[in-house]
């Protein structure tokens, strides 16, 4: 098992580096100079060419790279922003909480009526509950996010005045937000959840718990439901790393500070130091999301816990 | 004798083809078929827009700004007085197009990489998947904003950053039944025909991977309309004045608290073409399932 998660985490390092090659290469072909648009319009050409040497944007392309990365690497530096002056890692996280908070209230609320939705769909396979559920469900995923945050802010909070509109100063703050983004996982998870259900439900298992006269809410709860909830915590964990960086246009909409928003405006100032810090952080969070979840299986799945152990005892070398 | 002709009976029977079982099953499903219909028809109201739309999209009547839903403008007026209903069918020549074409290019990148990466395996397995690793670190979104930054804004760069996001899953979904279509006796035999490793992959390897795909081009052209409306709405996609779903969302943004219908009618729209392609999606992944074969 540690030869794994030390396996994962050397991947991890490369994907990270290529991530950071990535975003780099299209930040430097970026259009605009980023020292011209820090001076006031009445800089000279001089002026500007001193703040480029001084911002090292004269260096060549893998000078640079290489630079950030170095010092990225070994100082936790992901540079100053161009916009506030501010160290960029200062501003993720202090930031970076306030992303969490709206994607892990968003993931519950997915998880919390998306399981249900499921289920109930699953165990009526066919009949007007599976059809009705699976109503609901399309409709969640086909439901731009932002589009319904609109609506809900126009019911909510400028009609009836009962949640505020935008901002992030209290729980209340966060209702209209989460439920905005959650709808869209209510609908993948309960799809997700039905199909890992019929599946499960037909294993010869689930008809020997049957046979054996077990009452049917034990054979549903008991036997089948944690065995079909393997592939759906892959997708919350994929859906919970997604909402780190994807949230952006719901943050946008309801004026939330956190990650989204600051990269929202960073493109849009272009600052790149704020995008490239951004992009890099999300991507590390989403990765060390995706090893917690694949490393979760195992206490879920006595099997797949029991394949690290057989292939430890039999000195295998190659796991995943 | 009669046991003697009943196989020659069944020999001489047609075989129905994959497109036509698929096609009938397709229409058995109601649903999907509706699904598809509504598609189809916001698809010709784009295409037929000059002749259907009430109005010009850029035509203004300072007389009737801001004006709520009427007999004479069924969805309202825009700020500076255009026909809400007519942007909306002109409206769709962009998004769809952005939608429809982000999708072809992802999948003719995606495509092709997924089928080296699955036929040759190893080395060049390893070298392209590690390459779609990194673009799959980044969420989608993300990765298309950025792209958009530096492409710009504009309909062609939209189509662009979507198209490249949206390419590693085609890349992965490719590989993934190349993997287990690769060994099959019917690639053993054309190899050992000696045909060459592009014929063996074209005519053989591709047509028998492409049901999970024809499935992942439906559902990703829903996936790219809404991202295309996200982009245009934070201002990095289509610009307006083209009457594009998202940006006609963002402008209708800043009236929502006296003008709803500026926002409800762009929403809807973009709300039931994501619905309409869903339920086709749904509906050709039944169709195409060999489980489902009667």
């Amino acid at each position: 098992m540690i030869r794994y998660i030390l396996k994962r985490l050397f991947t991890m390092i490369f994907v990270l580096l290529g991530v950071t090659l990535l975003i780099f290469t299209i930040m430097w072909y970026c259009p605009g100079d980023p020292a011209r648009s820090l001076l006031s319009d009445d800089a000279t050409e001089e002026q500007i060419e001193e703040l480029r040497e001084e911002m090292g944007l004269n260096e060549p392309f893998f000078v640079q790279f290489f630079d950030y990365v170095v010092k990225a690497v070994v100082h936790h530096d992901l540079g100053e922003s161009y916009q506030t002056k501010i160290d960029v890692s200062t501003e993720i996280i202090q930031r970076f909480p306030n992303t969490v908070k709206v994607a892990t209230l968003a993931v519950f609320i997915a998880a919390l009526f998306g399981i249900p939705l499921g289920v109930i769909a699953a165990v009526n396979q066919s009949t007007w509950k599976d059809n009705t559920a699976m109503a609901v469900s399309l409709v969640g995923v086909s439901m731009p996010g932002f589009w319904f945050g609109l609506m809900l802010s126009l019911l909510f909070a400028l009609k009836l005045r009962w949640l505020p509109a935008s901002g992030f100063a209290g729980p209340k703050y966060l209702i209209l937000p989460c439920v905005a983004i959650g709808i869209g996982g209510v609908g993948m998870i309960s799809r997700q959840m039905r199909s890992s259900m019929l599946e499960v439900i037909r294993q010869d298992y689930v008809v020997t718990a049957r046979a054996k006269g077990q009452v049917e809410w034990k054979v549903i709860y008991v036997h089948a439901f944690r065995n079909s909830l393997i592939p759906v915590i892959t997708q919350i964990g994929s859906m919970f790393g997604h909402q780190l960086g994807g949230a952006m246009v719901a943050e946008t909409v309801f004026s939330i500070p956190g990650l989204g928003t600051y990269m929202v405006n960073a493109i849009k100032a272009r600052d790149y130091p704020a995008v490239r810090g951004s992009v890099l952080y999300v991507a590390l969070v989403f990765a060390l999301v995706m090893l917690a979840v694949d490393l979760l299986y195992a206490f879920i799945d006595p099997r797949i816990k029991a394949q690290y152990s057989n292939k430890k005892k039999r000195g295998g070398k190659k796991i995943g | 004798m009669a046991d003697q002709i009943k196989p020659k009976e069944k020999s001489g029977k047609k075989k129905e083809s994959m497109l036509r079982i698929t096609l009938r099953r397709l229409l058995k499903n109601k649903l999907a078929a509706a699904g598809f219909l509504v598609f189809l028809l916001f698809v010709l109201m784009a295409v037929f827009a000059p002749l259907i739309a009430p109005y010009d999209y850029t035509e203004q009547n300072l007389y009737q700004t801001l004006a709520g839903p009427s007999a004479e403008h069924l969805c309202g007026t825009d700020e500076v007085g255009r026909d809400i209903l007519s942007r909306l069918i002109y409206g769709g020549r962009y998004s769809l197009q952005i939608g429809v074409l982000s999708v072809v290019l992802a999948a003719g990148i995606g495509i092709p990489l997924g089928a080296i990466a699955g036929f040759y395996g190893k080395r060049m397995d390893d070298l392209l998947m590690r390459l779609m690793d990194v673009f799959q670190a980044i969420p989608n979104l993300m990765l298309a904003i950025a792209l958009s930054a530096t492409l710009g804004a504009g309909v062609g760069n939209c189509i662009l950053a979507l198209g490249i996001t949206s390419m590693p899953a085609f890349a992965r979904m490719t590989r993934a039944s190349i993997l287990n279509i690769r060994g099959m006796e019917y690639v053993e035999a054309a190899k050992s025909t000696n045909s060459n490793d592009f014929h063996t992959i074209v005519r053989h390897v591709l047509p028998n991977a492409m049901a999970p795909l024809l499935v992942q081009s439906t559902m990703n052209v829903a996936t790219a309309i809404l991202n295309a409306a996200a982009l245009s709405f934070i201002g990095l996609g289509v610009q307006p004045p083209l009457p594009e779903w998202g940006a006609m969302l963002s402008i209708g943004r800043t009236y929502i608290r006296d003008h709803w219908h500026m926002c409800v009618f762009p929403g809807l729209t973009i709300f039931l073409n994501v619905m309409a392609l869903n339920v086709f999606g749904d509906g050709l992944r039944d169709a195409l399932d060999p489980r489902m074969k009667s």
